[in-house]
């Protein structure tokens, strides 16, 4: 029987097979905490007695979900959080206005390389899939990883999402993501890592397959990845240790779609899985809207974004919050003029980092607010507001459309310019 | 690692965020379980954390504490000396619930047609056995792996760190 990417890359690790179902305890190539965990973690350390961790060159923490403090206790959590670094030498610190969320400015910078595995305390490191990495979510238990170098893990077994087809016109990578979590049984996602396959594959970008690695965690999987493939090669532009599974590995389960049938999508409150076509919900009014997230924030997203909001101005009853996901994103923005595009459509441009996905503590919702984003989740209060928010979820093209007419729109109607945006 | 106690019976999707722990506490970053405790699933019964006992027994159907793995719920359970079986619970709450030292089982296929709320359960969560005495019948499920089972049996992941680290000191 051959092997699955997940199998091959822990068998590396373990330095002998191992098969779906087993529990191990691998040593992670790189361990990687966000700032709201820092401070916890230290504390625990502290009451262990533990002075000193293992590997803290293989550690990176990552401030981003309060990378700009709104209050006193956030800015002193940031003094608290480089003070740790320091003390326990951790590798790399990306501190605000450094890189951006950790699931993306650390494949940019090429920390990140296709075939290494990862864990890091938050749910969404699966993104570095994206490149053909590995990485598991472990929340606290990075604790052990600090204390002990590792932590379990059961070796998930693997399905595989077969991509085939044209998506249309207005219709978004994002969509497709959305459309996915939709069709597949939870029940089969949970405790599963999602492998991508098809021919449709040579049309997606590192961005759009960050999306792909990322929309579907909501129902559940471990972890999500792609095979190595030209595009992989290009974006490191030279020699990469290529993953793929063997031909007769085994599959739990095989999924097929057909991009071109895709319309629209929107997640309606309060699940990202209680998706429905656009149309089904056309005309629901919305106050906030925000583009970013580390679904949705790449370059490709905000692209897309600019389609839309170019010589228009978002709805006079709407704030929108666009949150690049990295300094590298903003700083294209700047150099192709989409910078200029948000500023003069009447939108806020809020430092690279979580944004109002990170539980609202910037771009807050009031309450009983409606709000359109391109976040993670919709979980009421998750950008503030309390139980009485709203949150729909869409693509950065619908997003946009909506925030120019202030209430939900279909962007395949709206006049966006293909040419602006490549998927 | 033998709870006996009172079943608490729940339905399918039962979430972390919405039923088990509301929200704020996470947003809080409230990590004591004493304090915790007393607002597990307050969403649901305000009062349930005052009619639970320790030794008591979640039985939950499928999807138990789906959403965002937030580890207040489950420390929240710990502080209440709660165990839990399932139908099914993601593998991100498993994670959480074994930091937290919570008792479970989360493979337990048609479970909550095999006991009712009241039911009087006996439960070994190393071996898998499920006696439901009010019933006068017996299940078995799968059990955690034992190096995970190790960790519940120390009371979480700090306690087993705890243990662990005062083990290599003893042995040098």
């Amino acid at each position: 029987m051959g092997m699955t990417i997940t199998e091959k890359i822990l068998s590396r690790i373990m330095d002998k097979p191992v098969k779906a179902g087993e529990t191990i305890y691998p040593e992670p190539d790189m361990t990687i905490v966000h700032d709201g965990y820092v401070v916890p973690l230290y504390n625990d350390l502290q009451n262990l007695g533990v002075k000193e961790i293992i590997n803290p060159e293989k550690m990176m923490f990552v401030t981003d979900h309060e990378v700009f403090p709104v209050s006193q206790k956030a800015a002193d959590k940031s003094k608290k959080i480089k003070e740790i670094a320091k003390e326990l030498k951790i590798g790399k610190h990306y501190d605000s206005g450094r890189g951006g969320i950790g699931h993306v400015a650390p494949v940019e910078d090429g920390y990140i390389k296709p075939g290494m595995f990862i864990k890091a305390y938050d749910t969404h490191c699966p993104n570095f899939g994206a490149v053909g990495a590995l990485a598991f979510p472990i929340f606290g238990d990075v604790l052990s990883v600090a204390v002990k170098g590792s932590t379990w893990i059961t070796v998930p077994e693997t399905i595989k999402i077969v991509l085939a087809g044209k998506l249309k016109e207005g219709v978004t990578i994002r969509d497709l993501s959305q459309y996915i979590i939709s069709k597949i049984d939870p029940e089969i996602a949970n405790y599963s890592v999602i492998e991508f396959a098809g021919p449709a594959l040579n049309e997606i970008s590192i961005d759009g397959r960050m999306t792909l690695c990322n929309v579907p965690l909501e129902i559940g999987p471990k972890s999500i990845i792609f095979p190595s493939d030209d595009i992989t090669k290009n974006y490191y532009k030279g020699e990469i240790e290529e993953v793929y599974s063997d031909e007769d590995a085994n599959y739990k389960e095989t999924f097929q779609f057909d991009l071109s049938l895709i319309k629209p999508q929107v997640s309606l409150p309060s699940a990202p899985e209680n998706v429905v076509d656009v149309d089904q919900v056309i005309g629901k009014n919305i106050t906030h809207a925000f583009i970013g997230s580390c679904a949705s924030g790449m370059i490709d997203d905000m692209r897309m974004a600019a389609s839309i909001l170019k010589n228009n101005k978002i709805h006079s009853d709407v704030n929108l919050y666009i949150v690049p996901a990295s300094q590298e994103v903003y700083s294209k923005m700047a150099q192709e003029g989409l910078v200029d595009i948000f500023i003069k459509a009447d939108s806020i441009i809020l430092p690279p980092g979580c944004g109002p996905c990170a539980g609202g503590k910037i771009g807050t919702l009031a309450k009983n607010e409606v709000s359109i984003s391109t976040a993670t989740r919709n979980d009421p209060g998750r950008m503030g507001g309390g139980n009485s928010s709203e949150l729909y979820l869409a693509s950065p093209l619908t997003v946009a459309a909506s925030a120019v007419n202030g209430k939900i729109t279909n962007p395949s109607n709206y006049s966006s310019r293909r040419d602006v945006y490549d998927l | 690692m033998i709870y006996k106690g009172r079943c608490w019976k729940f339905g399918d999707d039962i979430g972390i965020d919405s039923h088990i722990m509301p929200l704020k506490y996470t947003l809080e970053r409230i990590s004591d379980p004493e304090i915790l405790k007393n607002h597990v699933m307050e969403e649901v019964d305000p009062e349930f954390h005052k009619k639970v006992k320790p030794g008591d027994i979640i039985i939950a159907g499928k999807r138990f504490g789906h959403g965002n793995p937030h580890l207040q719920g489950f420390l929240g359970l710990k502080g209440l000396g709660l165990a839990v079986l399932a139908e099914s619970i993601p593998r991100g709450t498993i994670r959480i619930a074994v930091f937290s030292g919570v008792p479970m089982l989360p493979f337990c296929e048609d479970i909550t047609k095999n006991a009712d709320d009241g039911d009087y359960l006996e439960v070994d969560f190393l071996n898998g056995s499920v006696k439901n005495i009010s019933k006068n019948s017996s299940l078995n499920y799968e059990p955690l792996d034992k190096k995970i089972l190790e960790i519940i049996e120390n009371g979480g992941m700090k306690q087993y760190l705890q243990t662990q680290i005062k083990g290599e000191s003893s042995d040098s």
